[in-house]
């Protein structure tokens, strides 16, 4: 008993630990960037606009246009960092467990291509440019696709009896393939210069589209599934026993596997649309955490949300940075992060993977 | 508990797997089934614990079809072992054993001090305290076996499927793993490929060839010359081992 209080206690200060990080990143990451805003000034203008102009006066600012900068641009690009680097991780945690297998990631059932194709197609077919509402345009097409891949990887999965992960695995892939052909296609047949870099760029990630407006759904969408999945941690532990262990534990794995699928799609597929492809996070974080904290969802599912987040806000401050002039897609950064933290993980650590 | 099973056949993939099988399991007897690979004991098994839905015939658990029951009532009630328990994640053994406790449990209910206490028990009783805080893959294919027989008590069940529960075991513990089964006061039905193991420890045995019963009763009864040469196409001779009076197979 007294093994696992510990173990509680030790859950709960990490958790504590990660929430102060995340929010002293926060702060530094609204201070970084092309027009360096003093840090003291930073805070001043967040505390002001938080506490709903209460608290805090902003006459002193060396610069007017800071509000604006810190307000309207840098903040909401935080935020999205953050929810992004949740909703990746969560999808990425649950779609691993409901396939039981720790190669999955957000983007396994199809959904990435799928989502591709609904943006290609916004770009190529007209929907491009770059007022509101092609904007706003792209992210629903791309978020249409994401979801209509994922619909159907479970339909093919589901012919033939019951949805079983290798079913969904090999749907996943197959979707996958006739989708990119179809993308190729368009861009193939389009032969538009313009569009072609919307798409790669779409393709590599960017949180610049960050905006107060699409904030709140995104916001609401990540955390109602991260309480979801939090209430979820009993079954999604038996998930990782297997269908025969899991009848005998009284759970049919069947409904839930479709149940957790679809929803950690639509979350993955509201993140497309804000983001673009951030490759890796939803891979690598689950894959850390798992391989620190072992596979029982009480306390792998927080922690992997927690530091998918912290990771997240990082990448996007040194995406801003690391480039003197340009904005480095954030997509790539990820992976240039992510990939030597991993093998670093896999070797120090002597970690089995899965394990 | 009491299982009733009542001309039962299952297919899979339209493939007759056992057919017209009938048998019953009284309150605290351990009934073994004997047969060669292939013969159906799996197959049977698993249409009693509702992983198979049989094409005909009725399985009774007292006065419950167990086809009708959810998995979540009919796992208060059953405990299984099955034969292969591939795993791709870790957990402790501890939290192995603790995912037992899930069919009592409500959706968003916690393991509480009972739970503990029920695990700390299975512990000591299956001498599983040396692995109790190891990594469940890092356990060797006998000691994973022991630990899900260890879920399963956990389970608290009142009627216990194992399929083959010996295998990978040494002879210390295929002893004590039988010796506790067979202590249970409830009814065990299992498949058993020992035969003298099953002579030992069971009260009944079913003799499966070709998904059919072609021989039950005591071991005694069903642990002949010719049943075995029937079913296993082996000669042997048996006789009543002085040591503790049992029926005894010496395989030619």
């Amino acid at each position: 008993m007294n093994r696992i209080d510990k173990q509680r206690q030790l859950f709960y200060m990490s958790l504590l630990l990660f929430t102060v990080l995340i929010i002293l990143s926060v702060g530094i990451g609204v201070t970084v960037g092309q027009v360096a805003v003093p840090l003291t000034e930073s805070f001043q203008i967040l505390t002001k606009n938080l506490s709903g102009g209460l608290i805090g006066d902003l006459s002193n600012l060396s610069s007017g246009a800071y509000e604006n900068i810190i307000w309207q641009i840098r903040f909401p690009r935080v935020l999205l960092a953050m929810l992004t680097g949740m909703g990746l991780s969560l999808a990425g945690a649950v779609m691993q467990t409901t396939v039981q297998n720790p190669l999955a990631d957000p983007y396994i059932l199809g959904i990435s291509s799928g989502a591709s194709l609904g943006a290609t197609f916004a770009i190529m077919i007209g929907f491009g440019g770059t007022s509101l509402l092609a904007q706003l345009g792209l992210s629903f097409w791309a978020f249409l696709g994401a979801v209509t891949a994922a619909f159907l990887v479970l339909l093919l999965s589901n012919v033939g009896g019951q949805v079983n992960s290798i079913k969904l695995v090999l749907s996943g892939m197959v979707l996958n393939a006739l989708f990119t052909a179809f993308s190729n296609f368009i861009i193939y047949i389009a032969n538009d210069a313009e569009g072609i870099r919307s798409v790669t760029f779409w393709m590599m990630g960017s949180l610049a589209g960050a905006s107060w407006s699409t904030l709140p759904l995104t916001a609401t969408v990540v955390l109602i599934c991260f309480l979801f999945f939090l209430t979820q941690e009993r079954i999604l532990n038996i998930m990782l026993l297997g269908d025969e262990a899991a009848i005998s534990l009284g759970v049919n794995l069947s409904f839930y596997r479709k149940l957790y699928l679809v929803i950690a799609s639509i979350l993955t597929g509201i993140i497309v649309a804000n983001t673009g492809m951030i490759g890796f996070v939803g891979l690598i974080i689950p894959h850390m955490i798992r391989g620190i904290v072992g596979s029982n969802h009480r306390y792998f599912l927080p922690l992997s949300v927690f530091s998918g987040s912290l990771f997240m806000v990082w990448s996007d401050i040194l995406s801003r940075i690391i480039l003197p002039t340009v904005e480095l897609p954030i997509g790539i950064l990820t992976s240039l992060i992510g990939a030597p933290l991993f093998i670093y993980i896999f070797v120090k650590k002597g970690y089995e993977f899965g394990g | 508990m009491n299982l009733t099973v009542e001309n039962v056949s299952v297919s899979i993939a339209s493939q007759q797997i056992i057919q017209d099988i009938s048998l019953h399991v009284s309150q605290n007897q351990f009934v073994g089934l004997i047969g060669p690979n292939g013969c159906g004991k799996s197959t049977l098994l698993k249409s009693v614990s509702k992983i198979l839905e049989p094409d005909r015939g009725i399985i009774m658990l007292d006065d419950d079809n167990v086809q009708e029951l959810s998995n979540k009532q009919l796992a208060k009630k059953m405990g299984v072992v099955g034969q292969f328990n591939q795993v791709n994640f870790d957990f402790s053994v501890r939290q192995m054993l603790l995912l037992g406790r899930s069919p009592h449990k409500g959706l968003m209910e916690r393991d509480n001090a009972v739970d503990h206490e029920i695990v700390e028990k299975v512990i000591r009783q299956m001498d599983l305290g040396k692995l109790a805080d190891r990594s469940f893959l890092s356990l060797s294919g006998g000691e994973k076996q022991r630990v899900i027989l260890g879920r399963t008590l956990v389970q608290q069940p009142k009627f216990l499927v194992l399929d083959e529960p010996t295998n990978h075991l040494d002879i210390k513990h295929q002893l004590s793993i039988l010796k506790t089964v067979s202590a249970l006061p409830i009814g065990v039905l299992a498949a058993l490929h020992d035969l003298n193991l099953a002579s030992r420890f069971t009260d009944y045995l079913y003799a499966m060839k070709d998904g059919r019963i072609i021989k039950e009763g005591t071991p005694e009864e069903v642990l002949t010359e010719a049943v075995i040469k029937e079913l296993y196409e082996v000669d042997c001779r048996t006789y009543t081992n002085p040591i503790l009076g049992k029926q005894t197979i010496e395989f030619l």
